[in-house]
C-alpha cells in the first residue's frame, strides 16, 4: 500500500488523521528515533520529520528555535533520514513524511535525496517554500509525492488546480502568518477547511496554530487531520524526559480525535 | 549592434536563476503584484509620477562627474554616476519611489521594509511619510544597536522600527521577519524590497526602477564624450545599483560590466560577503540565486565593513550575468575599500560609501592596466561611515 491509499483508507474508515510534527534532531539528533516511538505510542498515524533550517521565514519563534537548537546540536537532513530509516525498519507501520524548507534538499541533490529517501521509506515530502510550478526543482526517479498547500487567502480557481496537481493529501495552512500555537484560531476556520475539501477532492490536513485538544471538536469535522508543531516543541522544551512528555502531549489530542460527535 | 535585454520568463527565472519560492500564502499577494506593475509599467501616467518624483523629491538625472584627478592617477578617464547626490544620500531612493506610487495605486495602507545598515530604511521611512502610509522597518537587533543614528532617521519620519530577533540578527534576519510580517498581513500590507532580491517580480521591477542610472548615464556619456565606456563598473551588495546601471549598459555588447562584491577579510577567510565569488547556487528569500551556504545548504552569515554589502546573497539576474559572462564578478577587501574612501577623499573631495568604495577600489587596483573610459557607479556618500571609519583608523 502507497502512502495516498494509506491516506485514503484511514480518511474512509472515519478515523480523523494526528499528525505531530517534530524537529529532527530537537533537542538533540540522539533523541530523534526515541520521540519518534513516542509519538506512535501517542497515537499518531503518521509523523512529520522536519528539517532544520537556517532561515525559517514560514516558523514563527518556537519552530525557530527548536531548529536553532537543532542545528547547534549537529542536526542535519542526512541525519534526519538515518533516523527515519532505524524508525521505518522498526515501525514501518507508522509512515515519516519530511517536511523542510528548499535549500537544504537542493544543496544534497535531488537524486541523492530521492535514493535516500526511498531507502528510509520516506512516504512524502512537505515543502513549505516550493510552490507546485517548481515542483521540477526536486524531481528524481524515486521522490516520494509532494504535498500540496493552500492558505486562507488562497482562491477558488486556485484551489481547484491544486486539486488537480494532486498529492496524497493537502496541507490547509489554518492562519495567515507564520506557525505557532494559537490559543483561539479564527472562527472562519471550519468553513475554510470545508471549502478547500471540497474544491480540491483531496484529503485535507489541517496545520498551524493548532495548540489545545478543546480545539478539536471545531476543527476535526471540517478536515481529515490535524497537524501539529509548535505547541509539541514547546512541551519538549526543558522537559526532563522529552520521550515521556512527547507521548503525554500527544494522547489527549488522540482522545478527543477519536471522540464521536 | 544592440542586444535585446533580459527579461525573467513567464517562472520568474532569468536562465536558471530567480522563481518565486515562496509560501502560498504569498502566491496571490505575488500575481496581484505581477498585474499591478505590468500595467502600472505601461502607464504613462504613473511613468509621469515617477519621473517626476525622482526629478524634484531627488535630483534626477543625477550629474555624470569627470574625476579629473583620479582620471589622471589611474591613466583613463574615470566618470562617476553621482547618485550621492540623490536625496537621503544614495540611489536607495529611486526604488523607494517606485514602489510606493506602486503601492499607493494598489491601494495598500502600510508599507512593510527591511533594512541592514538603515540606507534602505531610511529611503522607505521617508517615501512612506512624503505619501502618508503608514511605516514598518524590520531591522535586526545588532544593526540597531550599530545604526543607531539611521533608527533615530526613520522614526522621526514616522516609522516604526521593529528589532529583529532571530539567527543572526542582521539584514538576512530583517528580510525573514519582513516575509514573516507580510505573511500574516498579505491582504494590506505592501513589501518594499530594497534590493534586486526576492521573488519574481521584485528582482525585475527594482532593477526596472534603478535602471534611470544606466539610461541617463548612458546618454550623459554620448553627450559628453560621443562615445561608450569601455567599462561599467558598480558594488554589489544584493546587486540593485549595479543592476540598475549593467541592465541598459548591456544592450551594448562592447561594454566590459564588472560588479564588485565585499571580500571583506579577504575570500579565504570566513569574514566575506563575496557570494559570487565563493557560494554556490540555492534558494534563500523566494529566489534561486547564488548563496554563500555550507555542504548541508545552511544559510552562512556575511561579513563587510560595508553594512549595504553585508548580504549571503545576491540578485538573481546578477547570478544570470555571472553564468552567460556578460557581466564579470570580483571582489574587494575592506581594506582596499578603507583606501579607495581615502583616496577619493582626497583627489576629488569626494567622500564615498564604504559600499561605492568597493567598486573605486578595483579602479584603483587596475590603475594603468585600464584600456578605455570607466562609467562608475558612486551609489552613495560617506558621510554614514565616517564614524566606523574613525574606528577602524584606531584600529578597532
Ligand atoms: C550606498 C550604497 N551602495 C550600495 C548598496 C548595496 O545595495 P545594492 O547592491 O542593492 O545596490 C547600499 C545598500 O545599503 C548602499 O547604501
Amino acid at each position: 500500500m502507497n502512502f495516498t491509499e494509506f491516506i485514503a483508507q484511514r480518511v474512509a474508515s472515519g478515523r480523523k488523521l494526528l499528525v505531530p510534527y517534530l524537529c529532527a534532531g530537537y533537542p538533540t539528533p540522539d533523541h530523534t528515533v526515541s520521540l519518534l516511538h513516542a509519538l506512535a505510542d501517542g497515537g499518531a498515524d503518521f509523523i512529520e520529520l522536519g528539517i532544520p533550517f537556517s532561515d525559517p521565514l514560514a516558523d514563527g519563534p518556537v519552530l525557530q528555535a527548536a531548529s536553532l537548537v537543532a542545528l547547534r546540536a549537529g542536526s542535519t537532513l542526512e541525519k534526519a533520514l538515518e533516523a527515519a530509516a532505524t524508525f521505518h525498519a522498526q515501525r514501518p507501520e507508522v509512515p515519516v513524511a519530511l517536511m523542510g524548507y528548499t535549500n537544504p534538499f537542493l544543496a544534497m541533490g535531488a537524486e541523492p535525496l530521492a535514493r535516500k529517501a526511498e531507502a528510509a521509506g520516506i512516504a512524502a515530502l512537505l515543502v513549505p517554500d516550493l510552490l507546485p510550478e517548481l515542483w521540477d526543482h526536486l524531481a528524481a526517479p524515486g521522490m516520494p509525492p509532494l504535498v500540496p498547500f493552500a492558505a486562507p487567502n488562497t482562491p477558488e480557481a486556485r484551489l481547484k488546480e491544486l486539486g488537480s496537481i494532486g498529492g496524497p493529501f493537502l496541507y490547509a495552512v489554518a492562519v495567515l502568518g507564520v506557525t505557532g500555537a494559537r490559543e483561539n484560531l479564527s472562527d472562519s476556520v471550519p468553513a475554510f477547511l470545508a471549502r478547500t475539501k471540497a474544491k480540491t477532492g483531496l484529503p485535507v490536513l489541517a496545520g498551524f496554530g493548532i495548540s489545545r485538544p478543546e480545539q478539536v471538536p471545531d476543527l476535526a469535522p471540517a478536515c481529515d487531520g490535524l497537524i501539529i508543531g509548535s505547541a509539541l516543541a514547546k512541551a519538549l522544551d526543558g522537559a526532563a524526559d522529552p520521550v515521556q512528555a512527547a507521548k503525554d502531549f500527544l494522547i489527549p489530542f488522540r482522545v478527543a480525535m477519536d471522540k464521536k460527535p | 549592434m544592440t542586444r535585446p535585454l533580459t527579461q525573467p520568463d513567464d517562472r520568474g527565472f532569468f536562465g536558471a536563476f530567480g522563481g518565486r519560492f515562496v509560501p502560498e500564502t504569498l502566491k496571490p499577494a505575488l500575481d496581484e503584484l505581477s498585474v499591478a506593475y505590468a500595467v502600472a509599467k505601461d502607464d504613462p501616467s504613473f511613468q509621469a509620477e515617477f519621473a517626476e518624483a525622482l526629478a524634484t523629491y531627488s535630483c534626477h538625472p543625477t550629474p555624470l562627474y569627470h574625476a579629473e584627478r583620479l582620471s589622471e592617477h589611474v591613466g583613463v578617464p574615470v566618470y562617476l554616476k553621482r547618485e550621492d547626490l540623490n536625496h537621503l544620500g544614495a540611489h536607495k531612493v529611486n526604488n523607494a519611489l517606485g514602489q510606493i506610487i506602486l503601492a499607493r495605486r494598489m491601494g495598500k495602507k502600510r508599507i512593510i521594509a527591511e533594512t541592514g545598515a538603515g540606507q534602505h530604511g531610511v529611503a522607505t521611512a521617508a517615501v512612506a511619510a512624503r505619501f502618508g502610509l503608514e511605516c514598518m522597518v524590520h531591522m535586526g537587533e545588532e544593526d540597531i544597536r550599530r545604526q543607531k543614528l539611521n533608527v533615530r532617521r526613520m522614526e522621526l519620519m514616522g516609522a516604526t522600527v521593529k528589532p529583529a530577533l532571530s539567527g543572526s540578527r542582521t539584514l538576512k534576519d530583517a528580510t525573514n521577519e519582513a516575509i514573516r510580517d507580510w505573511v500574516a498581513n498579505v491582504e494590506t500590507t505592501f513589501y518594499l524590497i530594497g534590493s534586486v532580491v526576492g521573488p519574481h517580480p521584485y528582482p525585475s521591477m527594482v532593477r526596472d526602477f534603478q535602471s534611470c542610472i544606466g539610461r541617463e548615464a548612458l546618454a550623459q556619456m554620448q553627450e559628453r564624450t560621443g562615445g561608450l565606456p569601455t567599462y561599467g563598473v558598480a558594488c554589489v551588495g544584493g546587486g540593485s545599483n549595479a543592476m540598475g546601471l549593467f541592465h541598459p549598459l548591456s544592450a551594448h555588447p562592447e561594454i566590459e560590466l564588472i560588479g564588485i562584491e565585499a571580500a571583506g577579510e579577504g575570500v579565504d577567510t570566513e569574514r566575506h560577503a563575496a557570494t559570487l565569488t565563493k557560494g554556490f547556487p540555492g534558494v534563500l528569500h523566494g529566489a534561486m540565486s547564488y548563496l554563500l551556504q555550507d555542504a548541508e545548504g545552511q544559510v552562512t552569515e556575511a561579513h563587510s565593513i560595508s553594512a549595504g554589502l553585508d548580504y549571503p546573497g545576491i540578485g538573481p539576474e546578477h547570478a544570470h550575468f555571472h553564468t552567460t559572462g556578460r557581466a564579470r564578478y570580483e571582489s574587494a577587501t575592506d581594506a582596499e575599500a578603507i583606501n579607495a574612501f581615502e583616496t577619493l577623499s582626497c583627489l576629488e573631495g569626494i567622500i564615498p560609501a564604504f559600499e561605492s568604495s568597493h567598486a573605486l577600489a578595483w579602479v584603483l587596483r587596475n590603475a594603468g592596466k585600464l584600456k578605455g573610459p570607466v562609467l562608475l557607479c558612486l551609489s552613495g556618500r560617506g558621510d554614514k561611515d565616517m564614524e566606523e571609519y574613525l574606528l577602524h583608523k584606531e584600529g578597532k
